[in-house]
């Protein structure tokens, strides 16, 4: 907060909206940035945050409004410009070569290199020189290879910042460090503040923004939708303004939430699955959540909720049978995680639908047709395939029908599935998912990226699956989504699960106190 | 996005003219008139009753073996090891062939052998691939000098014919030889093996559950797994179905040609069969076709080189030529309908 006010802003964004085909990332941002300003950008997986860094950095140009470095509009058309106005980037996955020292990273990242004229030692004097004025001891001469991640992100920090930088973007630095780690990356950062340096920090971890954070802007679906002083907020705020809780939006909630007390009423005993003391890691390693315990039955619709990353992803991998759970054990539908045989194939057949969270990469088969992508969650099926020899007229019937049904909109099932707007693919995935009687629904994110009728949709079908006796869990970034699904909820937070809570008997203050990592709303 | 394929296009087409170029100033370099050997090839291959015979007989591996690439290649697993699975099928139909009785079902028992003498050796690389995440590639090319060096081994020695002379074996017994089919020519029963292969695996491919799990594992791993399909076991399946194609080549070559085991009596058909292959486009239907055009090739500069026209591996030359071109083209056309298909969908 020092030297704001008055100040000529370094970098300002005005109104500046970005568009893909139909999907809009960025919505009339306005944002400024001040000298010597530590800012911390805010939202959950999608909200805009990376494409602010992408504008910024050279990589994308804005389709409407303008972005101003010291008052002048500027056109970064490339990522040559944007280091020559100034700004210095250090992405999220680092982009150093492997088998180089981290001196030779920083050189290839210097100008002088494409003509032959770097000369190394004064580059390694000049390293030094930054390395020491900003606390970060480094191994210049060690292969990147052999380095820990926190080495390698100071390669990539001393990379950014030998060049004249008065802006800093960091991208989910603190993701990857541990406590020690962090500690001295917010060190750093308040010495290049001191320095008059200004920091953009992005972030979903709350303890980040009020560890170092000057200011903080929360982004959602797009738009600016939180911008104040760090010291004006709460962490709880941050989280209510990240999960969304307009007025509007709560009284739908809580009506929904009503008229859910008659259906929650026919729920039934059933266990369909039990999860007994589970730990989950990331693929990096570190414990996403620990201690979970937690019993699905039939006829209820269970939601996780909680800040992305925090174990929804290898909760539903595992529960689906492609991962083993990293401790604790899973018994699902006669299956067990102890036993041998916790496979995707087997669950699938003893009645798990999946409905996943990133349905390009891995829901579908894009160069394949509809009709055999059908085929994938229904290979089994005696009325499909007879002798191991496919019924494709069969196929095509069945596959046809539940596009009718579902309004999937496409010329035929021959058809290439890529063919399809992201909408239609989903409800293709969930025609085929919701087809064959399953009994336990993972639906990780079934509403992201879908216009307001497709969501509705998808909304009425997990209703009607839980109505029909069919459990369900599932996995949103969406409070109000969940408040207006859920039968209970349990929030991953800070690694550990908080909860099983009925919907009818939490507040969405107490969810967002627990999605902020708090055991209770604070005061 | 279009200028981008634009560009691509125009490299796929520059490559290819300079691959023909160089191929050209070869031949001129060797002495010879480019044009007076392409038609030579034409003439000795296309226009000569022994050329066509020859040719026949030749695309009776190639078919069976190219089958082999196309299944593998659909799930995306490399197979360079067909050499070495086609020599571990004739040593393991030659081993059986003295405890075989000697007559039809002895012959397919025969076959039979070949069949699984090809499949374990496939399937050490399939068990290399999918239970310890091993690179097939290495694999399967390393396998292949093992099998040539046990197979130059075992005809100097346990496997060596009774009179001790010539690094070979003893004849195999006539009535384990596939029958001539027409008089006159060296064309065999194999032929027929080969149609029988073509028509199981187009089925397996096309129509099959398993042919469309390859699919799915080698379009989408990650939508595999997704669905319950374990790329592992496919890659390792589909290892030793592939060599299995490969040994049952070896089997047939053993039985319809030679008669005994030998070095060097298939060269090279492993690399041929994966040219045939992707010039057929992995489809199993236009295998037999593309193997009948190399066998056509290689007779006729085979001719040519042994009237010391021009020097042999210039037909090697040739060959790599013909396939880039080929997939040079493949691009051009590819990059093109999509374009198209753009078009239509901005209009």
């Amino acid at each position: 907060m020092s030297g704001q006010g008055s100040a000529q802003p370094v970098v300002a964004l005005e109104g500046v909206t970005k568009r893909f085909g139909t999907v809009v990332a960025n919505r009339a941002i306005d944002l400024v940035v001040h000298p010597g300003e530590v800012l911390a950008l805010v939202g959950e997986n999608g909200a805009g945050k990376s494409t602010i860094v992408n504008m910024l950095s050279g990589l994308l140009l804005p389709d409407e409004g303008r972005i101003l470095v010291d008052g002048e509009p500027v056109a970064l058309t490339s990522p040559a410009l944007s280091v020559a106005a100034g700004i210095g980037v250090v992405h999220q996955h680092f982009t150093l070569v492997p088998t180089l020292s981290g001196l030779d990273n920083i050189a290839l990242a210097m100008p002088e290199l494409r003509f032959g004229r770097l000369n190394r030692k004064a580059l390694g004097i000049a390293v030094d020189a930054t390395a020491k004025t900003l606390g970060l001891p480094f191994d210049a001469t060690t292969r990147v290879e052999g380095l820990d991640v926190a080495q390698q992100q100071r390669i990539e920090i001393i990379k950014a910042l030998i060049h004249k930088v008065r802006l800093l973007i960091l991208d989910e630095p603190t993701a990857v460090l541990g406590p020690d780690d962090k500690a001295h990356l917010f060190a750093t950062i308040r010495r290049l503040k001191a320095e008059g340096t200004s920091v953009i920090l992005i972030t979903h971890k709350l303890e980040d923004i009020f560890a170092v954070a000057d200011r903080a802007v929360v982004l959602r679906n797009g738009a600016v939708v939180a911008n104040a002083a760090t010291c004006d907020l709460t962490p709880d705020e941050v989280v209510l303004h990240m999960v969304g809780g307009g007025d509007r939006v709560q009284a739908r909630a809580i009506a929904a939430g009503e008229e859910r007390v008659r259906a929650t009423s026919v729920a039934r005993p059933e266990i369909v699955c039990s999860i007994t003391d589970m730990t989950l890691r990331r693929t990096n390693g570190s414990v996403a959540v620990s201690g979970l315990t937690l019993d699905l039955h039939g006829g209820e619709i269970v939601a996780v909720a909680g800040v992305d990353g925090n174990g929804q992803s290898e909760l539903m991998r595992v529960i689906a049978g492609m991962d083993m759970p990293d401790g604790g054990a899973v018994e699902c539908l006669g299956h067990s995680s102890t036993a041998s045989g916790w496979t995707a194939a087997k669950l699938r057949r003893a009645g798990v639908a999946h409905i996943p969270e990133d349905r390009r990469r891995s829901g579908i088969v894009g160069e394949m047709s509809l009709a055999r992508n059908y085929l994938l969650r229904h290979g089994e099926r005696p009325d499909l395939v007879r002798h191991g020899l496919l019924r494709d007229g069969a196929l095509h019937r069945l596959a046809g029908e539940r596009m009718r049904l579902f309004g999937v909109r496409a010329p035929g099932t021959d058809e290439r599935i890529d063919s399809l707007s992201g909408g239609n693919q989903q409800k293709f995935v969930l025609a085929r998912e919701l087809d064959g009687e399953p009994r336990l629904i993972l639906a990780a994110h079934p509403s992201r990226g879908l216009d307001i009728k497709t969501i509705r949709f998808v909304h009425r079908l997990l209703e009607d699956a839980r109505d029909a006796g069919k459990s369900v869990l599932l996995v949103s970034s969406d409070l109000d989504e969940i408040l207006q699904l859920a039968d209970r909820i349990v929030v991953f937070a800070g690694g550990r699960a908080f909860g099983p809570a009925r919907r009818d008997e939490i507040s969405r203050d107490e969810i967002g106190a627990w999605i902020a990592g708090h055991a209770s709303v604070a005061a | 996005m279009s200028a981008q394929a634009a560009s691509f296009r125009l490299q796929a087409v520059l490559a290819a003219a300079f691959m023909v170029a160089m191929v050209v100033g070869a031949i001129l370099l060797a002495g010879a008139n480019p044009l007076s050997v392409a038609i030579g090839i034409g003439e000795r291959a296309l226009f000569t009753r022994a050329g066509l015979l020859e040719a026949v007989l030749r695309t009776i591996p190639l078919t069976i073996m190219g089958l082999g690439i196309a299944l593998a290649f659909k799930a995306r697993i490399f197979n360079i090891g067909m050499d070495g699975q086609l020599i571990a099928g004739s040593v393991a139909a030659m081993a059986v062939a003295p405890f075989l009785p000697l007559d039809a079902l002895g012959l397919f028992l025969l076959l039979a052998s070949g069949l699984a003498g090809g499949a374990i050796w496939g399937g050490i690389a399939g068990i290399i691939k999918g239970r310890f995440g091993g690179n097939e590639i290495i694999a399967t090319i390393m396998l292949n000098y093992v099998a040539l060096q046990v197979l130059s081994w075992l005809i100097r020695g346990p496997m060596q014919e009774t009179m001790r002379i010539i690094p070979r074996s003893d004849p195999l017994d006539a009535a384990l030889r596939l029958p001539i089919l027409f008089e006159a020519t060296r064309i065999h029963l194999g032929l027929v093996i080969a149609l029988f292969a073509v028509v199981a695996v187009a089925v397996l491919m096309q129509r099959s559950r398993y042919g469309f799990k390859l699919a799915v594992v080698g379009a989408n791993p990650h939508a595999a797994r997704y669905a319950g399909i374990d790329p592992r076991w496919i890659a390792g399946g589909v290892l030793a179905l592939s060599g299995a194609l490969a040994g049952l080549a070896g089997a047939v070559e053993i039985s319809g040609v030679y008669g005994r085991l030998q070095e060097g009596f298939a060269p090279g058909f492993g690399i041929t069969a994966i040219a045939v292959a992707l010039v057929a486009r992995l489809n199993p239907l236009l295998v037999p076709v593309s193997a009948f055009g190399f066998s056509l090739f290689y007779v006729g500069l085979g001719a040519l080189a042994r009237n010391g026209v021009v020097p042999f591996p210039i037909v090697n030359i040739l060959e790599g030529t013909i396939i880039f071109v080929f997939l040079a083209g493949g691009i051009f056309v590819a990059h093109r309908t999509k374009r198209v298909q753009a078009e239509a969908l901005d209009g």
